[in-house]
């Protein structure tokens, strides 16, 4: 027998933080739209350049939506400029997600810019984000200066749940140390060396830290077309993790009231005894929005009668729904999720669904400080983010 | 806010310690037979997250693990002892067997059960004790030795030292 030496995770900081087409047959001529008018129509002298820019759309439960690139022009030109265009497949597939389309654009003179739009199909299947390009070929008048850019449908829907994600650790370790940036040839196979972190088909940055996938949802359960903007800005109320296919409720700004607030605590309570391991817990303990519902059930109930992001099936999350989140990359102080999807979030406990086996007084929490495991009394007063999705 | 005072040492037997878990079944299941299929030849596949798992903690074999001596390694050696097997022979014919990360080695912890905090039909003679995986601790400047570790006893993620105490090693491959 022995001692299984137990170290409590310390609190310390550590912040961090930060597409490509193929070939597909089209024939659709799809309509030219015509940007804003430029300035003089004189061009002025050297030949202008053409640029399209990335565009993104969410993909909506049925019908179809218009996934619109713009295509701007240096300078205004003294004669209409013509490119012709052609979809392309990246993730996204012409036969279901989209409709395929080749065409000329022309962007008159005195204009500076045009559009191309890609007609999108919506489904209620959760999916990943999907690609699909643009490119541009045989200028007219103009020179071609960016020629490519990807379009990415974003994922709105949930899926089954149980997909894990990656830990977010691409640093290695050996006896000494931590947070080493190469392999370690005589510690191998560690963590950062397998999964969707190592892998540059699914560790990209721009949706969410690497392995991780997340989409931003408004008010209404649709995801924003432009995902970059910030919380300040556009706030979103729900995230849609687009590898695990859980829904997860955002909490709104720290003391600026509502139902949501992230300071709000509540007492673990579950009146359902084939789930509760035995013990109810605490009603109506904690401190919220109101001095009646500051409890983990009624809460769930709150948020369902106010049909967050248009559903009304929201509950508390088990142990590894709510593990699922955490970014294990980032130590202590730094919280131990994305900040950048889920803003408002307080280094501290959240409470999960499950008893604990050991003491049914106890539920287990999710500790967004360090990232570990908790088991806090019933009565505690903490923090909880409900989940919606899974089976 | 109170914490339970499952942070203080709990004793652990390392070697030799079978079944006996402490199952409370008004908690939901979190690893059920059901989501499980027995291939035969020490593996199982879990149907949620796609992982195949080697039934036996290494050091164990047999059908129920009732065979040889389940053994404890340092951080290093676990995963010098997974290098060596996928080089070797590997195991029921495969050759891409990992340490799990924490979040891999999280999803076959049983919620309802403690001591081990385990499905012991599934994985039989789970010691109660340590398990490690291959993630290293983010804060490498106050905490630069520790390693995310599963805790059969009680069911939780821990970060424990690579080298001062040897835990066990279960073998998961896929995705």
């Amino acid at each position: 027998m022995h001692r299984l030496t137990r170290r409590r995770i310390p609190p310390y900081p550590v912040p961090s933080r930060d597409f490509r087409p193929l070939f597909a047959t089209g024939l659709l001529v799809t309509t030219v739209f015509l940007g804003a008018c430029g300035g003089g129509g004189g061009g002025g002298g050297s030949t202008p350049a053409l640029s399209i820019a990335d565009a993104g759309i969410g993909e909506g439960d049925n019908g179809a939506s218009n996934l619109v690139f713009t295509v701007t022009l240096s300078s205004a030109a003294g004669s209409d400029v013509t490119v012709d265009y052609a979809t392309s497949d990246g993730t996204a597939s012409s036969s279901t997600d989209y409709t395929s389309s080749q065409a000329s654009l022309t962007i008159p003179a005195g204009s500076t810019s045009g559009t191309i739009t890609v007609v999108v199909n919506g489904d209620p299947a959760f999916e990943p984000n999907e690609t699909l390009a643009v490119t541009l070929s045989n200028a007219s008048g103009a020179t071609i200066a960016t020629a490519s850019a990807t379009g990415t449908i974003f994922n709105d829907d949930t899926g089954a749940g149980n997909t894990l994600n990656d830990t977010g650790v691409d640093t290695w370790g050996d006896d000494a140390g931590n947070a080493l940036t190469t392999a370690q040839s005589t510690f191998p196979g560690q963590d950062a060396d397998t999964g969707r972190d190592a892998s540059t088909a699914s560790n990209s940055n721009t949706d969410g830290r690497l392995g991780f996938s997340f989409t931003k949802l408004d008010a209404n359960g649709a995801a924003f077309a432009d995902q970059t903007a910030d919380y300040a800005t556009t706030p979103w109320d729900c995230v849609v993790d687009n590898v695990t296919g859980l829904m997860w409720e955002v909490k709104t700004p720290n003391a600026a009231g509502g139902l949501r607030d992230a300071a709000h605590t509540y007492t673990w309570y579950d009146s359902d005894t084939t789930t509760n391991g035995g013990d109810a817990g605490t009603a109506n303990g904690g401190t919220c929005n109101d001095t009646t519902n500051c409890d983990t059930e009624k809460y769930v109930a709150a948020v369902n009668a106010a049909g967050l992001c248009g559903y009304n099936d929201w509950r508390l999350p088990s142990r590894r729904e709510l593990r699922s989140l955490v970014d294990y990359s980032v130590s202590a102080i730094g919280n131990t999720i994305d900040r950048n999807y889920f803003p408002n979030t307080v280094n501290s406990f959240y409470w999960t669904a499950t008893t604990q086996a050991s003491n049914a007084a106890g539920a287990w929490t999710t500790v967004f400080l360090n990232g570990g495991d908790n088991a806090n009394f019933k009565n505690g007063l903490i923090r909880v983010r409900l989940v919606r999705g899974g089976s | 806010m109170k914490k339970l005072t499952i942070l203080a040492g709990l004793l652990l037997m390392s070697t030799q310690v079978l079944g006996a878990a402490n199952c409370n079944t008004s908690i939901p299941a979190s690893t059920p037979d059901t989501d499980f299929t027995n291939n035969g030849d020490g593996t199982v596949s879990h149907s949620k997250t796609g992982l195949m798992w080697k039934q036996c903690s290494e050091g164990l074999s047999g059908s129920n693990c009732a065979t040889g001596t389940i053994t404890t390694y340092t951080w290093q050696q676990a995963l010098q002892l997974v290098d060596s097997l996928n080089s070797g022979s590997g195991f029921a014919g495969y050759n891409d067997w990992r340490l799990p990360n924490i979040a891999e080695l999280a999803s076959i912890l049983e919620d309802q059960c403690v001591g081990p905090a385990v499905n012991e039909t599934i994985f039989p003679a789970t010691a109660v004790n340590g398990y490690w995986s291959a993630t290293p601790f983010a804060d490498s400047v106050t905490s630069p030795n520790l390693v995310w570790v599963g805790d059969f006893q009680g069911g939780q993620n821990v970060v424990l030292s690579k080298t001062a105490t040897a835990y066990h090693v279960r073998l998961v491959r896929g995705q």
